[in-house]
């Protein structure tokens, strides 16, 4: 075994993984709430002390992921300013948080959790029959624009592994075969038949 | 005051203290990379884990408040090995590159990791790569490999210059140091980032690559930027001409002083030091040729002495560039025993100031020349310039003004107190025309007699700021060779006009100052020490200008 990694020293080697840029291509289009979303921010706002005003920076960033499906700069310029902090402030937050897209996604975003307990799982082969089904691969969104897939850290239900969230909602237990039916399920219905597990539990028990 | 134990030492500390500050009143020195005692605690760094008895895991100190009885182990197997293994994974993605990194020498991985780290790598892996030298602002550089992410720099920018310009973004290997996309890192105090990164991420731009920091001696001074004379260490090579063209100061750092400057100082003082070492007046020169200090003292005490019962024919321009031991030989020697119109007020445009650090009075000891009354309520420099262009001023002293500019700054419409015209009209008219100065300007180029000073951290004295503390600021190094300190000078002057005075050096000067000024009374180069100390009572001129 060789010491040392092979070094793949070539011009854009040393690069940062930041997809923001604030050139008028990167930008977006301009960015406001609508009416109507600037009166749930200000409801959200309410939430917190005045002296804490900055704190309202994730439930306003997915107010605008919301209305305009991705952050651009302009999204973040529009939060900071109605929030008083800095540019730079909300660009900490929607980069940390895999749940901001800053690139625009697919009506349906699918993210499989690669995360210990799914991987033991099977969430990798999960991930394959998704990859084979869509045509794309994690990262990418589809040519019609309907399907972006991703892999994420633990989505909280390690207990039904493997767990696919599609948009705001979780499927579990999902067995690699489940997949292809997932998406025939999304592009007939724009739902999917849930893989059960959770609810059905959790009904059970209420039921009796 | 909660009492406990530390590394077996008994301690007791304020309420509300953490381990990390009650281990330094208990002289242990805990590693810490995020925490700093000007900033807000981030406790993210994990560096300065310590065993606390009766708690199951290592605590970090810098966020554990103290409590009654506690007894914490600092260099207790548990605690080293934690600490290891922190700083085995700050180091895992880490570039490596001391070797050609500034901070080498100065780095807190290296020194940790020297103290108790000494593992054998393990990381086989390719390290994650990010930007490198990155300019980031006018003064600072930015390596994102480096950057251990102990967030510091961005709770700087966020708490004491409130400019916000840092932000850290992406996460786990990913995350990076960075400004928003389009920002610079422009502000009045950008440099002491460079200060408070503990490793080479932010490295100064003016400093970079000129010389090794274990080449560097340090001397503690003040500086001279403006009023409110924030304490600093010139960092300087006196045996290594080679470098930087011969260039003796090559950086300034803020020195702590919890009631002056705290940890911090502006860029302007900072990088402002370039003429200590350029463009400095080198010989004493007579009408533009080389002299000698000889023939230059004995010739204007001659011409001093012509004039001796008729003082007021005698204009001395001071400046509040000097020392109070400085001014007070001028005021003793020009005003008291010849009877001369001496004046330290110069006409000058208040510059840059802000509610933080910086003053718009750009002058050291504007104060110590209010102290010794020669800030101008009678006459300043203005009224002496013209007094001469009439004729009835025949000797001038001019220390260190450049009569063509207005204070340090560039003039105003090109024209300062006079123009380039009527200074040569006044050097044509005048009998005696003298400049001591240290570096090259018009007013030296149309004097009669050229006499070559010491900078001011080349000579010893003392500064009063603009909230009356009298600081001492020592000097660091000696004059360049044939350049003197401005006092050697005066005492040489004051016994050629037979009227020697019995003081050798700036400290007994300074005794002789406190005798004759009463808010000076009781100090001594002791008690001031390098901290400085306040004046018995501030005169209220002062209490009206310091803002
Ligand atoms: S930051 Fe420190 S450890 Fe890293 S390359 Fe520079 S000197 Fe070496
Ligand atoms: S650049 Fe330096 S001060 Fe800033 S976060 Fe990185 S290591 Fe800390
Ligand atoms: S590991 Fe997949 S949900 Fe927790
Ligand atoms: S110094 Fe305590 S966690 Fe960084």
């Amino acid at each position: 075994m060789s010491f040392h990694p092979k070094m793949a020293y070539d011009a854009t080697f040393h690069k940062s993984a930041r997809t923001l840029d604030e050139t008028d291509k990167g930008a977006g289009p301009p960015f406001a709430y609508t009416a109507e979303n600037r009166a749930r921010f200000d409801q959200i706002v309410k939430r917190y002390p005045p002296d804490r005003r900055r704190s309202a920076v994730l439930p306003a960033l997915y107010l605008a992921q919301y209305q305009q499906g991705y952050i651009t700069a302009n999204a973040i310029r529009h939060v900071a300013e109605l929030l008083g902090i800095t540019r730079a402030d909300v660009e900490d937050v929607v980069s940390f948080y895999t749940m901001f897209y800053t690139k625009p996604v697919g009506t349906f975003v699918v993210q499989v959790c690669r995360t210990l307990s799914c991987a033991l799982n099977g969430a990798e082969r999960v991930t394959e029959e998704l990859t084979a089904k869509l045509g794309i691969t994690p990262g990418q969104t589809d040519a019609s624009g309907t399907f972006t897939l991703v892999e994420v850290e633990c989505l909280g239900a390690c207990d039904r592994a493997p767990v696919v969230m599609v948009n705001d909602g979780w499927h579990e237990c999902l067995k690699p075969e489940d997949a292809s039916r997932l998406v025939d399920d999304l592009r007939a219905r724009g739902e999917s038949v849930l893989s059960g597990c959770h609810h059905v539990v959790e009904l059970k028990k209420k039921a009796g | 005051m909660p009492a406990l134990t530390i590394d077996g030492t008994a301690i007791e500390c304020p309420d509300g203290s953490t381990v990390i500050q009650a281990a330094e009143r208990a002289g242990i020195f805990i590693p810490r990379y995020c925490y700093h005692p000007g900033l807000s605690i981030a406790g993210n760094c994990r560096i300065c884990l310590v065993e606390i008895e009766k708690y199951p895991k290592l605590q970090i100190a810098c966020n554990t408040p103290v409590t009654e009885g506690m007894t914490v182990h600092t260099k207790s197997a548990k605690a080293e090995d934690g600490r290891r293994a922190v700083l085995e994974f700050l180091l895992a993605n880490h570039p490596l590159d001391c070797p050609v990194c500034d901070q080498s020498g100065e780095c807190d991985l290296q020194n940790f990791y020297m103290n108790f780290g000494l593992y054998d790598p393990r990381f086989r892996e390719q390290k994650v790569k990010k930007k490198k030298a990155v300019s980031i602002g006018p003064h600072v550089m930015l390596d994102q490999e480096r950057c251990i992410l102990c967030s510091r720099c961005v709770r700087f920018t966020d708490e004491i210059t409130k400019t916000g310009e840092f932000g850290i973004f992406n996460r786990a290997d990913k995350a990076e140091l960075g400004l928003y996309p389009g920002e610079r890192l422009d502000n009045p105090y950008s440099g002491n980032v460079v200060d408070i990164c503990p490793v080479g991420a932010l490295t100064d731009q003016d400093f970079r690559f000129k010389a090794r920091v274990w080449y560097l001696s340090s001397a503690p001074t003040v500086c001279n930027g403006c009023a409110q004379g924030c304490n600093v260490d010139i960092h300087y090579v006196l045996n290594r001409p080679h470098l930087n063209d011969g260039a003796r100061v090559l950086r300034v750092k803020p020195r702590y002083n919890a009631d002056v400057n705290q940890w911090w100082m502006c860029d302007e003082g900072r990088y402002g030091f370039g003429w200590i070492d350029k463009g400095r007046l080198t010989k004493v020169r007579h009408r533009g040729v080389e002299s000698t200090w000889e023939q230059a003292m004995a010739a204007i005490a001659a011409e001093l002495t012509k004039l001796r019962w008729n003082g007021s024919r005698i204009g001395v321009i001071a400046s509040s560039q000097l020392t109070n031991e400085e001014l007070f030989l001028i005021r003793e020697i020009f005003q008291g025993a010849l009877g001369a119109q001496v004046t330290a007020a110069f006409p000058t445009r208040p510059g840059f100031s802000d509610d933080f650090l910086i003053k718009a009075d750009k002058s050291p000891n504007t104060l110590g020349t209010t102290l010794l009354a020669l800030d101008g309520a009678t006459h300043d420099a203005a009224t002496l310039v013209d007094e001469a262009l009439q004729g009835r001023i025949e000797a001038l002293w001019v220390f260190g003004h450049d009569l063509t500019k207005l204070g340090d700054g560039p003039p105003i419409n090109n024209v300062g107190l006079i123009n380039e015209e009527s200074l040569r009209e006044l050097s044509r008219k005048l009998g005696l025309f003298v400049f001591s100065g240290t570096n090259e300007n018009s007013t030296a180029s149309w004097s009669h007699w050229v006499l070559p000073t010491a900078a001011y951290v080349e000579k010893d004295g003392t500064f009063v700021n603009c909230h009356g503390r009298v600081q001492r600021i020592g000097r660091a190094f000696p004059p360049v060779p044939d350049c003197r300190e401005d006092w050697t000078i005066l005492l040489e002057i004051a016994r050629q006009l037979n009227h020697p005075l019995a003081w050798q050096n700036p400290q007994q000067i300074f005794q002789g100052l406190t005798e004759v000024l009463p808010p000076l009374a009781g100090l001594t180069y002791e008690k001031i020490g390098s901290l400085g100390a306040p004046l018995a009572h501030t005169p209220p001129a002062a209490e009206a200008a310091a803002p």
